[in-house]
């Protein structure tokens, strides 16, 4: 095939430019195709490493101006007049902050809307400049394998001098439901405690997810072994109309609707509704025992696992569509999605009070098996055995929970000082932890 | 005209096609292959499901041939498991059965049951191809697929890593830590990878940029370098029999898939040095830990003490680490932390023309604050490669940092290579930079270097191990400028010339306005503020009887103080204000 090939080169220039010079523009194309593809192994390696350190460093320039320094934790400036996203457990309830840039600005910032369950917080700085800001990206459209970048303070190695740690890896996975983070992002750039409330960048500069929390190897050092996970702004961008507005907002639900998690041992065939309460918002929908829910808004589901996590993504408030399957049928409905039970805290009473210092929901997930911790506070007891939002608790004191009231009840049983042993159910793990009560100073 | 014009055009045209090897500015070409590699190989890999005794165990296989059959691991599918399950991407969950079973090399051959729900049957599998794991070569990308903490089993999803073949060496040569078996342990060569290893990941793959198996991860791990590792396929292959029917394999890909770093161990190789130390009396675990183990132990987890564990896991191994040569006189840096302790006698072991030779060795100088030790060797190798001091040293915040350490391995010769990118171009006042390759005992010690092999600086334990961990992803490195400046003191081995300055100890978390003072976000051990009894989330709300309300201020009346005097604090722990006494004590730089 080459042979006629050149021949045909041959007469082609032949005819363009004439005898005497066909020889001479031969063999400065013939340069060209070779001198391309003459690169070896190791210099094509060396040149793709030059390439994609120019690119990497190239956008640590272009977003480090929007990244901020937020207590023991870090946040994003999201719009030119000053929205700050981060991890809600980064401000908690502190309302008033000065943030810092990596340029020494100090900036005073309100804390406007939260989302306590989902662990996200809105900021608004007050300024009059306008300000370096990270454009949202599409979380929808990532692959995994695609590069990103992880931009935080981990073990505050950055604080006193205002140096921002950035870290590089991949997408490692999507839609992992990881306890509250119901859609998260999975990545193996590593990300430590630090680098919570900070921004998950695309190499095109685009804010993709909010770091984070991480999954770790060795049960005795909470330090990243290559799984870390972010909150997709696919989600933050239905929730930031009302963390504007200020206050808790509280994730959505249809209100008596059953679609029960299943374990993860059983294939779950389809989000099917196994119940729904009379004179509910699920019975006011004309939704029924049977139905099997194929599609949320335009994600697809097959699971009930993705059903929940997809609705996880959703505020109270939002108005979502559902296509639902009835049989042969295939018919949709819209509703306003209500707000899910607040979690229950234990009320911090006198010193004879025994305190956990965690926050207990009943959800679909822990439903048939315990209690979901929904959120467990800095510094108590819980914290100190290691006891994380989204776990299960399915015993107490080895006795089975199925309630928060029945775990309420058999915690008042109990003193100040007493440990107890509590059996957890994290992912397909189960273990039991010792865990000793606390009172309220 | 027109003529020359047409001319001019084709020539531009052949031109922008041949030197346009690149991608737009968003994905450069080498992430869209990695995309695609990714997209390419996960339908070949499932997660698995068995039970035995009530216990569940939950991890990764790889359909190895268009019949159904999957290569996983006994860690997975213990002996005389039941009720396997197989999930495929698709959702669908299939049926299993045992094949082969090889204790030797902890690998299982599982055929799969092609009829889904009484219903489908698939006709053809995809599946991986099995490489030549004694082809692989240290510094080339790969990749972990699989099962991470359940995530195919409960979100149908595969989780992938990338990373580099770190390493190649044996584990009892190299210290394993002794797991109760669940059924035989393999100890011999194994593959490291700096790609994510976690639970559910083992049983899974280790593929190389051809897409070819070169292992099967296990959950073994070397005591010097804690990074996942995985059992040779060549060695496995030699196990199969005419049960297990291998497709024919397909010519060799191209092997270019992804990022390498391989073409940087030939030229500095050579200036690796190995650190053997024979201790009088060897120190126990280094750092007094920030976070304590945790409690608590798993039911179904088939780890011993977690207690055992975490000492081992702060405890310098024995054997030889990292160092590296950089003058024909014989000088050796390394870091202090690999030789400190009580020492009998300290050997090198060098590597050149392919054969290793050890040499003894003396400790000129160290600091250990910069954990930075000079050694010396009399003799040397005829032909030595040490590395050159640098004039000026250019860090960019994202630029790829590769270091290249010392194989643990006595009997084998590639060094270890990981890397990452300059995640800070400054810290500890500038004497340092850090960086996000994976760093471990295996390493400290070793050099950093850029893509063009221009050497950056020297990896070391700063910091609280047990706050930043092994392979973190935090490392930090001493600049070679710095290194040289500090160079004659090490030398004479005098105690470098340090100024000290008051020092309280603490991190603050800085910001909250509705807190008044200064919120404790970490106390640095054996400080003043430690030995005085200052706890995280304290408030420091008085200094000397002077109201402090931002960092400034406590940083200003800190550096007033004389050391060595003794200061009255006030602070706020639990809502309820505390007097405190505190011996300031120093910090040198």
């Amino acid at each position: 095939m080459v042979k006629p090939l050149i021949t045909l080169i041959k007469e082609w220039i032949t005819l363009i430019i004439g005898r005497t010079r066909k020889y001479f523009v031969i063999g400065w194309l013939a340069l060209i195709l070779i001198s391309g593809n003459v690169a070896n192994a190791a210099e094509n390696d060396l040149l793709e490493a030059k390439e994609s350190q120019a690119q990497i460093s190239g956008v640590i320039e272009q977003v480090l101006p929007a990244y901020v320094f937020i207590g023991g934790g870090s946040g994003v400036i999201i719009s030119e007049d000053g929205y700050v996203l981060t991890n809600y457990h980064v401000v908690g309830s502190s309302k008033k902050w000065h943030i810092y840039d990596v340029n020494g600005n100090i900036y005073t910032a309100r804390r406007l809307g939260y989302d306590s369950y989902g662990d996200v917080a809105l900021l608004k700085i007050e300024s009059t400049e306008k300000l370096p800001y990270l454009e949202i990206g599409d979380s929808d459209s990532l692959k995994t394998g695609q590069p990103v970048i992880a931009i935080g303070n981990p073990f505050g190695q950055g604080t006193s001098d205002l140096i921002p740690t950035v870290n590089f890896g991949i997408i490692s996975a999507l839609h992992r439901f990881h306890g509250p983070y119901s859609d998260a992002i999975q990545t193996d750039a590593p990300i430590n405690p630090g680098n919570s409330g900070g921004p998950l960048v695309t190499l095109d500069g685009k804010l993709i997810g909010l770091n984070g929390s991480i999954d770790f190897r060795f049960e005795f050092i909470k330090v990243n072994t290559g799984i870390g996970y972010a909150i997709p702004v696919n989600q933050i961008k239905k929730f930031l109309p009302y963390l504007k507005s200020g206050g808790q907002v509280d994730h959505g639900y249809i209100e008596g609707l059953i679609i029960p998690f299943p374990g993860y041992y059983q294939a779950s065939a389809g989000a099917k509704v196994t119940t729904v309460k009379s004179g509910s918002q699920a019975a006011g929908l004309k939704i029924r025992a049977g139905d099997e829910i194929i599609k949320i808004d335009e994600y697809d589901l097959t699971t009930a696992n993705r059903f929940h996590s997809i609705l996880g993504t959703y505020p109270a408030g939002a108005e979502v569509q559902f296509t639902i399957r009835r049989q042969d049928k295939i018919f949709k409905i819209k509703t306003t999605l209500e707000a899910r039970p607040a979690p229950v805290s234990l009320v911090r009473g006198g010193s004879d009070t025994p305190f956990l210092g965690a926050a207990f929901i009943e959800t679909e997930k822990s439903q048939g098996q315990g209690v979901e911790i929904a959120e467990v506070m800095p510094g108590s007891p819980a914290a100190e055995s290691d006891l994380r939002t989204g776990d299960i608790m399915t015993g107490f004191d080895n006795k089975k929970i199925q309630s928060v009231a029945r775990l309420l009840d058999l915690i008042k049983t109990k003193k100040p000082g007493n440990t107890v042993m509590i059996k957890i159910k994290r992912g397909l793990a189960e273990f039991e932890v010792p865990v000793t009560l606390g009172s309220k100073l | 005209m027109n003529k020359l014009l047409f001319w001019l055009f084709s020539l531009a045209a052949l031109w922008l096609g041949t030197f346009s090897s690149s991608g737009g500015a968003e994905n450069l070409i080498i992430y869209e292959r990695q995309i695609k590699l990714i997209e390419e190989v996960k339908p070949a890999i499932v997660g698995i499901r068995a039970s035995k005794d009530s216990v569940n165990y939950h991890g990764t296989g790889a359909l190895i041939t268009p019949a159904g059959q999957i290569l996983t691991s006994t860690s997975v599918v213990p002996p005389a498991a039941q009720d396997i399950k197989i999930r495929l991407t698709s959702g669908q969950t299939l049926e299993a059965t045992v094949v082969l079973t090889d204790d030797t090399t902890e690998s299982v051959i599982l055929q799969a049951n092609p009829v889904v729900d009484k219903q489908v049957r698939i006709l053809e599998f995809p599946y991986l191809e099995l490489g030549n794991s004694d082809q692989v070569s240290v510094g080339q990308t790969a990749y972990t697929f699989g099962d991470a903490m359940g995530s195919i089993n409960a979100d149908n999803q595969i989780s992938v890593s990338a990373g580099l073949i770190s390493g190649i060496y044996s584990l009892t040569r190299t210290g394993t830590y002794q797991l109760e078996p669940l059924s035989g342990r393999y100890n011999e060569v194994v593959i490291e990878t700096t790609a994510a290893v976690n639970g559910g990941i083992d049983g899974g793959p280790l593929i190389a940029a051809d897409k070819k198996i070169i292992g099967l991860v296990c959950f073994n791990y070397s005591r010097a370098r804690w990074l996942g590792v995985a059992i040779p396929i060549n060695k496995i292959k030699s196990r199969l029999n005419e049960k297990i029917k291998l497709p024919t394999e397909q010519p060799d890909q191209i092997n270019d898939a992804a990022l390498g770093f391989s073409y940087l161990i030939k030229d500095k190789a050579p200036a690796i040095v190995g650190i053997k130390v024979e201790f009088l009396e060897k120190p126990g675990p280094s750092i007094s830990p920030v976070n304590p183990p945790l409690p608590g132990r798993r039911i179904d987890s088939p780890l011993p003490s977690v207690e055992g564990e975490y000492k081992e896991y702060l405890t310098r191994p024995d054997g030889y680490l990292s160092g590296v040569l950089i003058s024909h006189d014989g000088y050796i840096l390394t870091s202090y932390q690999n030789v400190k302790g009580k020492i009998k006698n300290i050997t090198v072991s060098f590597q050149a023309d392919n054969q290793k030779q050890n040499f003894p060795a003396e400790i000129t100088g160290w600091d250990e604050e910069l954990d930075i030790a000079l050694l010396k060797v009399d003799q040397l190798p005829q032909e030595t490669k040490p590395l050159t001091f640098p004039d000026e040293i250019q860090l960019k915040t994202g630029h790829w940092a590769i270091v290249i350490g010392y194989n643990p391995d006595q009997l084998l010769i590639q060094p270890t290579v990981t890397a990452g990118i300059i995640s800070a171009t400054e810290r500890l006042n500038g004497q340092t930079f850090q960086l996000d390759a994976k760093i471990n005992y295996g390493n400290f010690g070793a050099p950093v270097f850029n893509v063009n092999g221009d050497w950056l600086g020297l990896v070391g334990q700063r910091g609280d191990i047990a706050h930043l961990g092994l392979n973190s992803g935090i490392g930090l490195a001493l600049t070679a400028p710095q290194i040289k400046k500090i160079l004659p003191d090490l030398k004479k081995g005098q105690k470098l010339k340090r100024q000290p300055t008051p020092f309280l100890g603490i991190q603050a978390d800085l910001g909250a306005v509705d807190i008044e003072g200064i919120l404790i976000g970490a106390v640095i051990p054996n400080t003043a503020a430690s030995r005085a009894g200052l706890q995280n989330g304290d408030v420091i709300v008085e200094f000397n009887k002077v109201k402090i309300t931002i960092w400034r201020s406590l940083v200003n009346a800190i550096k007033e103080t004389k050391i060595g005097a003794t200061v009255s604090l006030k602070i706020k722990r639990h809502d309820k204000i505390k007097e405190v006494t505190v011996l300031i004590g120093a910090k040198e730089w």
